[in-house]
């Protein structure tokens, strides 16, 4: 019997990483570290049963069916961390809204400006049609900063709403636009580090290799720089609706 | 000069990015005054530190950590004391920012050099044909820088989300013990745990669909993936980046709560 070497095992340091993940969040975060732990496997496994059957049906986008998926991820997620309760609910119209809308205008942006700009070159392990792997990528990415801030906003206006049942729709709206115009900003920034981050070792190879900085730059950042700009609509979409699904729903409350 | 034209030169081309920014810059109502534009300001302030990062890192006689630590100094710098003001919140924010990317990058930095996760994967490679891959500089701790630049917007974001309720707290109560103080700040952080994790977990999913995609296509077994170089460099990514949110919570809330309780020791003495 022979063998030859394929490359390095590496599941022993991926499952190291993740047990001190797993464990941190349980000592920081108790029952809610949990619930996240619990709700992050299960979007992975939703995600990756949704691909499967999408790679085995033919004939339904591919787009169609992250939609789905998102809309089941965002249910999950949020009420599982949650609650059921009306903050929740507030929260899973807002994000879905947000994130529908947003990919509907970085839709129509690429579509009015012929994508031109857009190196889809950069994009690597290509199996099925480019443009709806990347539109359905820039969907997911986005949901993240979606849910963040719908549930960011939610919490806020009912908690300004419990600490003074009385408050005036005019106050809510002044506080929650506040609110939204402070956390639009480190927002966007967490975005913009997590996918730029990711193109460093290619830029530096491209670099190393003279190419010119303005053709490495255009090469490699134009998709990252779509996703996260992708995202920072979400984000600036999502506050006012966020702000207006909540006053919706307190204003029911309080009708009651 | 002639780099600054170059670029605008490519931003011709680059219609769709450009119609998208500017979609962003009118939302964001550019008075200087206010905060909203400030922080979009930053936004391409956090560009040119990551370019010029990027730069440094290019030459192998600089060591790609310190340049990682100087620049994630600068980052917090920025979205800490220009966005926000140069008070006692930024200030415990900024350091408790710095002690844990410390801590993260040190255990990065042992994974990475075990895992060997550094560079270009098997799948990335072949399309890498055309590069000359000998070009001198030190992978291993890129591989690493590039998992804590990804995490430190995460960072910074929940130490302010942290502090700043806490300094609330502080001035509604201000004889509240440091111990109180700090189960509240560790209790705020509980509460935004899920969606920190929840928002970095999509985006990093959500920039590696295709490769998804790819393993599903051709049919790799669960040992294949987990074993192949670009996917387990992203599961390290996501986790340490988890990681990193999750430490942040306690080591803000106790610096927080020792200086603010501090703060009013000092005054006491003082009266």
């Amino acid at each position: 019997m022979t063998g030859t070497i394929k490359d390095v095992k590496r599941d022993k340091f991926v499952l190291i990483v993740a047990w001190v993940f797993i464990l941190t969040l349980l000592i920081v975060g108790k029952k809610q570290g949990l619930l996240s732990i619990i709700s992050l496997a299960v979007n992975a496994i939703l995600l990756s049963y949704a691909l499967d059957f999408y790679l085995n049906t033919s004939n339904i986008g591919l787009v169609l069916i992250c939609s789905i998926s998102i809309i089941l991820f965002t249910v999950f997620s949020l009420l599982l961390v949650n609650g059921f309760n009306e903050k929740t609910y507030a929260a899973v119209i807002a994000t879905l809204l947000g994130t529908f809308l947003s990919l509907l205008i970085a839709y129509l942006v690429m579509w009015l400006t012929s994508e031109k700009g857009l190196r889809y070159e950069e994009m690597q392990f290509i199996t099925r049609p480019y443009k709806m792997v990347f539109l359905a990528g820039l969907f997911i990415g986005s949901l993240g900063a979606v849910m963040d801030i719908a549930i960011t906003m939610s919490s806020s206006i009912f908690g300004l709403y419990e600490k003074n049942n009385h408050i005036s729709v005019k106050a809510l709206k002044t506080s929650g636009l506040e609110i939204g115009k402070d956390i639009m900003g480190t927002m966007t920034n967490i975005l913009f580090f997590a996918y730029i981050s990711g193109s460093i070792p290619m830029i530096i190879l491209y670099l190393k290799n003279d190419s010119a900085l303005g053709f490495t730059l255009s090469m490699n950042l134009t998709l990252e720089l779509a996703r996260a700009l992708a995202g920072g609509i979400g984000i600036v979409l999502t506050i006012p609706i966020g702000l207006y699904v909540s006053i919706f729903f307190i204003n029911r409350k309080r009708e009651r | 000069m002639s780099l600054f034209f170059s670029l605008i030169e490519r931003g011709k081309d680059n219609e769709c990015i450009s119609v998208a920014s500017v979609y962003t810059i009118y939302i964001n109502d550019l008075d200087w005054r206010k905060k909203g534009a400030r922080s979009f300001f930053a936004l391409f302030l956090n560009f040119g530190v990551l370019l010029f990062t990027i730069i440094f890192m290019t030459n192998p006689n600089i060591d790609p950590y310190i340049v990682t630590l100087i620049a994630c100094t600068v980052i917090s710098y920025i979205n800490l004391f220009f966005i926000n003001e140069v008070n006692s919140t930024t200030k415990t924010a900024f350091i408790s920012t710095i002690i844990t990317i410390v801590i993260v990058l040190f255990f990065i930095v042992i994974v990475t050099e075990n895992a060997m996760i550094q560079g270009f994967g098997e799948e990335e490679i072949e399309e890498l044909s055309v590069f000359s891959l000998y070009i001198g500089v030190d992978f291993v701790k890129i591989g690493a820088s590039v998992i804590i630049m990804s995490t430190i917007g995460a960072i910074i974001d929940t130490a302010m989300a942290i502090a700043s309720p806490m300094r609330e707290m502080y001035h509604h109560r201000p004889s509240i013990s440091k111990k109180e103080l700090f189960t509240f700040g560790l209790s705020i952080g509980r509460d935004i745990l899920g969606t920190s994790t929840n928002t970095l977990f999509f985006a990093f999913f959500g920039g590696y669909l295709a490769l998804l995609i790819w393993f599903k296509d051709l049919s790799y077994s669960v040992g294949e993936i987990v074993n192949s170089k670009i996917f387990s460099a992203e599961m390290i990514t996501i986790f340490c980046a988890g990681t990193g949110v999750a430490l942040i919570i306690p080591i803000t809330a106790l610096i927080t709560a020792y200086f603010l309780v501090k703060k009013r020791e000092n005054k006491e003495k003082i009266i």
